[in-house]
């Protein structure tokens, strides 16, 4: 338990040093008041609409696969780390899930979810 | 943990079978694709073989996770059974108006697993799981006509409202799970026995009720279904009105008569109440409509309410009504949505106005489609009657007010179903050409009508078959 | 000299104990300690990162590099920081105000937290956590949820897609280097960042895992966001992408958290495949943290070599690149490893 005391004292100090860095920051920094200095930067011209809309659908696909890809490896830590107790049926199981992961992977290569359109 | 394999032969035919056709579909061309629903067919008729084979297999395995009793096996039976009238009724249909192959059929047969599973289910988390392998492919065949605007709708509230539903069921079951301490439902009945309870379980009761509610679309949680029938592929309808709510009466049987029945007093109220409103919603709201899928997902609504009766009961004669109705529904509303996809696929409508003078330009189909809704009604001679009697049977002492209303809304019911028939044997024809169906579609037709009106002369065999499997929730 | 830190610890330990506090009390107070230990260590690397990288740079390209402040110039990274500290942290209208500062104040929580079960040398580990490589990995990719914080709240639309493109790439390249560190894990049997490098007594896992450690390598520049893989970042096309309308501290704490990200990859590679802090050739004279300190900095001259020799990869490049090669290479690997040990303990027992 003690362990996972000093895990969150260590993010909580990983945010303090932000929090302290930033702070020290806005202590020292100079401040001038300029109209376009707060614009968005767009090269130099007018800015046009905001960037807060809609986006290309593709990166979602891949989130998808993500998904399912970074849920199914998460279960294969622990097989890999038990092992030698599974023995060949543990291989075998292991090697089906791993082959119906593949199948996935291969349907979408297939139908093309892989190529950026 | 040892795995009994010789339990679970037909779960595993029947997964393999999916990844088989997954498989196959990208290893040949996208031309040839079109063969799969052959290879569905007969892959499901093997696995409806091995589950028919496996009858006198019973017992427990993964520590009581997985039963395998009469019960289960029986639903097993009657899920292949759909899903293979599904495959098979459908096939024209399915290449008109859905396409895709690879990905139909495979979700169908995983949808199927998913459903077997769930029936077998002896932990929450088996439930949960094969409930879920279930409705997420179902959600994907319901939006399967993704470039129709009313299946994509369908599809959003489908998942919508499932995910809402599989969020109250998970939050029942672990209700349940915190005032039991287990989540095996043998243990969970003698916890119960034992004096654990409370609240706590009371609500998780209540939480169950509505998802399962949800599933098997009882009122007042049918919302969903009017909209989902209507916009799904009319197969999918088929499929889901038919193989998903057996599978969910299944479960809802064995969660609640096999494992809750310490707090017996609690839940039977609520679930006669619910079977009435079911009735008495299902039946009124179908009268107006005048879209036919739209109509059978009314009349569905309704159903589920007269197969709720049998659980009110929560005995075996009860339970053998439940078994038994399902069964017969299967063909009467599988046989009800052949004939509706056969005719969309004519003359590409769903209006029961078109469907004028059906009786002379498709005989077959308009004599199926009567004998099917009057034995949802429940006209004697037909099977529909022989499950109705079961049904009200089991609970004519003590809740007469159940079984008035339920004979009360069965007149009712007739009076929308008949509206069908006189449009479609009275009425001319506007265009009077013979609409010729396939053979799939006429064999399908057949067996329905066969099923129907033979178990409605017959009924001994089968009502004996789900006498002896509900037995296995009444034997200590 | 092999045991001075660890000594150390033992000593402000003893002495804390013995002023009568109780144990939590103590812990936490080593522990705070060993963060800013940690802390210090990782600033200094950092500074000194940015100037070795300016040099290789220099180097690759036949220039001298920075050689005006201070002798060789080793005094211009101090200068820049303190020039980014004085600068105004300008937060433009249109953005989303507090996130916008939360995404630099959040930006080194992760790797400072990860920092906290790696081993820096023999018993030199802060937390040593028995899933440290899920902890490590789970911790490490919460990175992109920050970047993208910052490109979203910006408003503007190279930070956009240069967000976007973060999220992409980091989960993308995620998958392949989990995978083939399940390699590693299959070896050894445990996730303890510690218990794997002791089993590496005989012989590193580099020799035996030579297709993991590439696929690694690649993910790992990947996830650090370094050329061939700064699409994201891509100063010439999208203007730094999530990081555009930072300026200042905010801006510097990104650039801090890049090279401290160099950092951790290339300790996880030398602790996962080189071995860790064990001492090659028996040359045990030479303090274990020493030894990790030469792999580390060996994998990091590599990471900077690559960045100067390879021109920036395409967004379509980068996807397929991912997911048809190093995706079924890992799963290969993976089939691979379970065979070989299957057969080796079966052939061993």
């Amino acid at each position: 338990m003690s362990e996972w005391v000093g895990v969150a004292l260590f993010i909580m100090a990983g945010l303090a040093f932000g929090v302290v860095g930033i702070g020290v920051s806005f202590l020292v920094h100079p401040r001038s008041k300029n109209r376009y200095k707060l614009e968005t930067y767009e090269c130099g011209i007018p800015v046009e609409g905001s960037a807060w809309g809609r986006f290309k659908a593709q990166y979602f696909t891949f989130a998808l696969i993500f998904v399912i890809f970074d849920v199914e490896v998460i279960y294969l830590y622990p097989w890999a780390v038990s092992f030698v107790q599974l023995g060949l049926a543990g291989l075998v199981k292991m090697f089906i899930f791993i082959f119906i992961l593949v199948l996935g992977l291969w349907y979408a290569w297939k139908e093309g979810a892989l190529e950026w359109k | 943990m040892n795995i009994d394999f010789s339990l679970i032969t037909t779960e595993i035919a029947l997964a393999i079978l999916g990844l088989a056709i997954f498989t196959l579909g990208l290893i040949i061309p996208r031309s040839a694709r079109k063969g799969l629903g052959n290879i569905a067919l007969l892959g499901l008729i093997i696995v409806l073989g091995i589950a028919v084979y496996s009858w006198p297999n019973q017992g427990e395995t993964l520590g009581g996770m997985y039963i395998v009793d009469h019960f289960s096996s029986f639903f097993k039976i009657v899920g292949l059974v759909a899903a293979i009238l599904v495959v098979f009724g459908f096939r024209r249909y399915v290449a008109a108006n859905v396409g895709n192959y690879l990905e139909y059929y495979s979700t169908i047969v995983f949808a199927t697993l998913g459903m077997i599973v769930m029936i077998s289910a002896g932990d929450f988390i088996t439930l949960y799981l094969g409930l879920e392998l279930m409705t997420i492919s179902f959600i994907v065949l319901v939006a399967f006509r993704s470039f129709d605007v009313k299946s994509l709708e369908a599809g959003i509230k489908y998942l919508l409202l499932a995910g809402m539903s599989s969020a109250v069921l998970l939050y029942g079951l672990s209700l349940v799970y915190g005032a039991t301490g287990t989540i095996l439902f043998a243990e969970v009945a003698q916890s119960i026995i034992d004096g654990s309870g409370g609240l706590l379980l009371i609500i998780g009761l209540v939480m169950l009720i509505a998802g399962l509610g949800f599933k098997v679309s009882a009122a007042p949680f049918h919302m969903w279904s009017p909209d989902v029938y209507e916009g799904a592929p009319t197969s999918v309808t088929a499929f889901l009105a038919t193989g998903s709510k057996a599978a969910s009466f299944a479960i809802l049987i064995r969660v609640f008569v096999g494992s809750l029945t310490g707090i017996q007093e609690h839940w039977v109220m609520l679930v006669a109440v619910l079977a009435a409103l079911s009735m008495l919603i299902g039946n009124l709201i179908a009268i107006p409509q005048t879209n036919i899928k739209r109509m059978l997902a009314y009349s569905s609504v309704a159903q589920a309410g007269y197969i709720m009766v049998g659980i009110v009961a929560a005995s075996q004669s009860g339970v053998k009504g439940v078994m038994f109705y399902s069964f017969i529904y299967v063909f009467a509303t599988m046989g009800a949505f052949t004939v509706v996809a056969a005719v969309y696929n004519k003359i590409k409508s769903d209006e029961i106005a078109d469907y004028a003078g059906l009786a002379q330009r498709a005989p077959l189909a308009a004599t199926v489609l009567l004998v099917c809704m009057l034995s949802m009604a429940g006209i004697p001679l037909l099977a529909g009657f022989v499950g109705k009697f079961y049904l009200f049977m089991a609970i004519v002492d003590g809740y007469m007010w159940l079984v008035l209303l339920g004979l009360i809304m069965s007149m009712v019911s007739v009076y929308y179903y008949l509206r069908v028939v006189l449009v479609m044997f009275r009425d001319d024809p506007v265009d009077p050409t013979p609409l010729k169906m396939e053979t799939s579609v006429t064999i399908t037709l057949l067996i329905a009508l066969g099923v129907t009106v033979f178990l409605g002369i017959y009924p001994g065999p089968l009502s004996e078959i789900a006498n002896t499997a509900a037995q296995s929730f009444f034997t200590p | 000299m092999e045991n001075i830190f660890v000594n150390a610890a033992g000593g402000i330990r003893n002495l804390l104990e013995s002023a009568g506090l109780p144990g939590l009390a103590v812990d936490l107070i080593v522990l705070t300690v060993i963060f800013v230990a940690i802390l210090v260590f990782v600033l200094l690397n950092v500074l000194w990162l940015v100037y070795m990288e300016r040099k290789v740079s220099a180097f690759i390209q036949c220039r001298i590099g920075p050689n005006r402040v201070g002798p060789m110039g080793l005094f211009q990274t101090i200068a820049d920081t303190v020039k980014l500290i004085s600068k105004e942290i300008i937060i433009p209208k249109n953005t989303n105000k507090k996130l916008f500062l939360l995404a630099p104040v959040m930006i080194f929580m992760p790797p400072m937290a990860v920092f906290a079960v790696t081993p820096f040398g023999k018993g030199m580990v802060a937390l040593d956590l028995n899933i440290g490589v899920y902890y490590f990995v789970a911790l490490a990719s919460l990175s992109t949820v920050i970047i993208w914080t910052a490109g979203w709240t910006s408003n503007n639309k190279y930070s956009l897609l240069g967000s976007m493109r973060v999220v992409a790439q980091m989960v993308s390249y995620e998958v392949p280097l989990l995978l083939s560190i399940v390699g590693v894990v299959l070896l050894t049997g445990t996730l303890n960042l510690t218990g794997i490098i002791t089993s590496q007594q005989s012989v590193w896992f580099i020799f035996l895992q030579p297709l993991a450690f590439l696929i690694y390598l690649i993910a790992a520049v990947a996830e650090t966001n370094r050329t061939p893989f700064d699409l994201v970042e891509g100063e010439s096309e999208i203007i730094t992408g999530p990081f555009t309308e930072y300026s200042g501290m905010g801006f510097a704490f990104f650039f801090l958290a890049e090279y401290a990200n160099v950092l951790l990859v290339s300790m996880l590679a030398s602790i996962l495949f080189l071995g860790g802090w064990l001492a090659p050739f028996g040359l045990t004279f030479i303090p274990s943290w020493i030894w990790l300190l030469l792999k580390v900095y060996l994998m990091i001259f590599i990471l900077m070599w690559l960045r100067w020799t390879y021109p920036r990869i395409r967004i379509d490049q980068m996807m397929a690149f991912c997911w048809k090669v190093l995706v079924p290479l890992a799963i290969v690997n993976i089939f691979v490893t379970g065979i070989g040990k299957y057969l080796y303990e079966s052939v061993r027992w």
